[in-house]
């Protein structure tokens, strides 16, 4: 792959942000092992061998039955006795953590919450289930959500920010006063009236935050447009005759792009935080979804229990803290003052 | 003759980007009382730098490096202490600077500006009142309560100097005091200068680029290239018998004028009663009671194919908004005819194919080249809407092709504007337009952001390509000298309105207008 020199200096200028380069290195690293949450934390065995075949239980149901048991319900490997079924014909691996997130360790010597154990390294919470996987869980979904979020709201927040500000005049008056009514509209109250008619699961949450959001990045990109569509090389391209789309997109937008990039991490931690915020009001996602406000309010609630406060609250600031680092990072590398 | 200051070995250096940059080398020189002393130099030469450290307005610091010694009232200012330069800085030294609409602030009359620098009066309004007489500026009582925004920018500059010379300092530093403004307000705020110099028996420490200017009011000069002085002396002996190769080059700088005519008269561009209006705000919502400023009123131009049309005016005459509209990127009315076609009918989607011949290159070439694309993306642009048939290597062929005609190298295709100077990019911009081919190229101004010798490279270049590929120009300037040079016609332009119409010659030798006659007074000094 060949890169212009301008895309190799600013690769060059992210890795000279040290602080955001390996802050970056690390959220790649727990992101990548979160996609594969599944197969990390999960009551489930990554694989089984029984009459010497092999079984993928995390992508596959099998029915108790299917080893010698009594239950056509698919097989719950906790259970001692399918343990032993299988154990007789093969044998079974199970994951690192052997708890899902929704997975309720009954075998509690104390009742739940229970503090760390080697079983639970990070305790159960007080349904009885592991902390570190839901945490891991949480983690996922939470990025998640940040990062389809931020990607759809940059990319309508430019749409229309751009249009409004490279043509002005009459479309820029009644956008700017649309905006004004829309972003007037209380959004948390929005969400707590929504989720008392339907359960909101994450794409409606999402749909919701999104119908708001935009609004953060169109004010910053109009005005670039604004201010760059009076550039001499913007008139210089149209006397050339090259068409509006392709001067927005060819000499405008990469005016409006250090900004766009400046907000975009805080927009990131900024939906990160949101969700995690209704989820610890108990208006965000459905009930026994693994999401960190949810942990949060648990922590609050069994302040007995430290680990569940501590542990969801090192997990988010440090996703937090570190989507901003790498914000910075590539920041610095689209500054045109550092990059030329 | 007593020495107001004397400017002995004066280096100053400065690190950027980890690079020493010598800012000024051994300077040394003087200024005798009540004389005119000017630097000479172009961007970059470090005139201004050796200004500002004599007010001491660089400070040392990490990065700055200042040595030597500045002897002021037999005090060296570069040891002495911020409070005892305070003492200096206003009362013993003055300064006026380039540009007047930024260094006044616009948030504070008038009166309270020139009254800051008034120590301990009590006659204070009488005093400022006396100080914009002064200086030349009408109904001074009424001017008192003024913003700067209602003044234009030679009454600033008048302001400026009002505030400089308040405390009647013993040197006034003018830095480039008349870059920023017309022609005949030039001549106005230079004569200004000379007879307050003359009057408060100052010295008068003038930096500038233009040498008729040097010419005309210093009685020494002194010639800066790369941070060093090459020459110095009288003025009218270092005019007659430049020493350095520098000076000479400079001296020379004004450019050669155009010998061949074109002797095709078909007429390619003609407009017939243009008007060109802005809207200014209506004031309420509800209500649309239209105001106009009217940029251009009933022009009327005709153009053969090869010639150069200039056109002359100060700024705000409406020149530029003639440019823009020629190109339809602002809205005019009346008819624009390029050759047989009446393209001030066209819509944008089908003027888009008569874009290619019309091209126009910009006054500042800093601000025309897209600082993100490399230099062959920005010359092959153009190509890419209007030929979009030719292949890659077609493309590049053509490019090459141009760059080596405006005098570039093939090594600089893939290299990002900021790497270039001035008359590069220029040349760049020259490129960027004559890749399509076009026949006529509107040139606004596309001389006034360089430094003499490379107006003169960009102006032969000019000819050159004229004669080579029968452009057509229309020049846009205030600068006559170069009009002169390039023009076969030239319209003289006020107001929006065209106030003079006629060859070169009949212009230049006999105005008719009164306004003419002083255009040009004012420009050959």
């Amino acid at each position: 792959m060949s890169l212009s020199p301008l895309s190799k200096r600013r690769i060059e200028n992210f890795r000279s942000n040290k602080r955001g380069f390996y802050s970056a290195i690390i959220f790649v690293f727990l992101f990548v092992i979160t996609i594969f949450a599944e197969f990390i934390a999960n009551d489930k065995p990554i694989l089984v061998v029984f009459d010497n075949k092999f079984y993928f239980p995390v992508i596959e149901k099998i029915p108790e039955t299917f080893f010698g048991g009594e239950f056509e319900t698919e097989s719950d490997y906790k259970d001692p006795f399918v343990q032993k079924l299988i154990n007789t014909n093969g044998f079974f691996v199970m994951p690192l953590i052997e708890y899902s997130y929704d997975t309720i360790n009954y075998d509690l010597k104390v009742p739940s919450p229970s503090s760390p154990t080697f079983e639970n390294l990070l305790g159960t919470d007080d349904q009885g289930r592991d902390v570190l996987a839901r945490l891991i869980y949480g983690f996922r979904i939470s990025v998640f959500f940040g990062l389809i979020l931020t990607f759809l709201s940059s990319f309508i927040g430019i749409v229309i920010g751009g249009l409004q500000g490279f043509y002005g005049g009459v479309i820029d008056l009644y956008g700017q006063r649309f905006i004004e009514i829309w972003s007037g509209l209380p959004v948390l109250y929005l969400l707590i009236i929504i989720s008392s008619f339907i359960e909101p699961s994450f794409w409606v949450l999402l749909f919701i935050m999104l119908l708001f959001s935009w609004m953060s990045l169109e004010g910053v990109v109009r005005a670039e447009f604004l201010r760059a569509r009076n550039f001499e090389y913007v008139k210089a391209a149209k006397a050339l005759g090259v068409g509006n789309l392709k001067i927005m997109y060819r000499h405008v937008l990469p005016n409006a792009m250090v900004a766009t990039l400046t907000l975009m991490p805080f927009i990131l931690s900024g939906s990160i935080a949101t969700l995690t915020s209704l989820d610890f009001l108990g208006f965000g996602l459905p009930p026994g979804s693994p999401s960190l406000g949810e942990m949060v309010s648990q922590g609050k609630a069994n302040l007995q229990a430290p680990w569940l406060g501590i542990s969801a609250f090192i997990t988010l600031s440090l996703q937090l803290s570190l989507l901003v680092f790498v914000g910075e990072a590539v920041r610095d590398a689209f500054d045109p003052r550092k990059v030329s | 003759m007593k020495k107001v200051i004397e400017i002995k070995d004066l280096s100053v250096s400065f690190t950027q980007n980890n690079e020493l940059v010598k800012a000024v080398q051994k300077s040394n020189f003087f200024i005798n009382e009540g004389e005119c002393f000017s630097i000479v130099g172009e961007s970059g030469s470090g005139k201004s730098v050796t200004a500002m450290s004599m007010m001491k307005l660089i400070k040392e610091s990490n990065n700055t490096l200042i040595s030597g010694h500045i002897k002021f009232e037999d005090e060296n200012l570069l040891t002495l202490s911020e409070k005892k330069l305070t003492k200096i800085r206003g009362k013993g030294i003055s300064m006026i600077f380039q540009e007047p609409m930024t260094s006044l602030n616009p948030l504070h009359t008038i009166k309270k500006q020139i009254g800051e620098c008034l120590f301990n009066l009590n006659k204070k309004e009488e005093r400022i009142v006396e100080l914009l007489r002064e200086v030349g500026i009408e109904n001074a009582e009424e001017r008192l309560d003024h913003f700067p925004h209602q003044l234009s920018g030679g009454q600033r500059q008048r302001v400026m100097i009002a505030m400089a010379i308040a405390n009647n300092p013993k040197l006034l530093i003018a830095d480039e005091p008349t870059t920023a403004l017309d022609v005949t307000i030039q001549k106005q705020i230079l004569d200004l200068l000379d007879s307050l110099r003359k009057k408060f028996q100052m010295s008068l420490l003038l930096i500038t680029h233009d040498l008729s200017i040097v010419k005309k009011i210093s009685d020494r000069v002194c010639v800066m290239k790369n941070g060093q002085i090459v020459e110095q002396g009288e003025t009218k002996s270092l005019f007659k018998k430049p020493k350095h190769p520098y000076t000479l080059k400079l001296i020379n700088s004004s450019p050669n004028e155009k010998k061949f005519k074109s002797k095709n008269s078909m007429i390619i561009l003609k407009t017939n009663n243009l008007n060109i209006r802005y809207q200014l705000n209506s004031n309420s919502f509800f209500s649309r009671k239209n105001k106009f400023f009217h940029a251009v009123k009933n022009l009327n131009i005709q153009l053969a194919k090869g010639s150069t049309l200039g056109v002359v005016g100060e700024s705000g005459s409406g020149k530029s908004s003639f440019a823009l509209a020629m190109l339809k990127l602002i809205k005019s009315e009346g008819d624009i005819f390029y050759k047989n076609y009446n393209i001030s009918k066209l819509n944008d989607t089908s003027f888009r194919n008569f874009r290619k011949n019309i091209q126009i290159i910009f006054q500042d070439p800093f601000a025309s080249l897209s600082p993100r694309l490399t230099i062959e993306r920005i010359i092959g642009e153009g190509l890419e809407v209007h030929k979009k048939s030719l292949k890659k290597n077609e493309v590049s062929n053509l490019i090459l092709r141009i760059i080596e005609k405006v005098g570039l190298e093939k090594s600089m295709l893939n290299r990002y504007p900021h790497e270039f100077s001035g008359g590069q990019r220029q040349r760049i911009a020259i490129a960027r337009a004559l890749i399509l081919e076009p026949e006529i190229i509107i040139l606004d101004e596309p001389t006034s952001a360089l430094d003499m010798t490379v107006q003169k490279q960009i102006v032969d270049l000019l000819l050159q390509l004229q004669k080579d590929l029968t452009l057509t120009y229309i020049f846009i300037s205030h600068d006559l000298k170069i009009v002169k040079a390039l023009s076969d016609r030239i319209v003289v332009m006020r107001n929006g309105e065209v106030i003079e119409e006629g060859s070169v010659k009949e212009i230049f030798l006999k105005p008719k207008e009164s306004y003419t006659k002083k255009l040009m007074q004012s420009a050959f000094i």
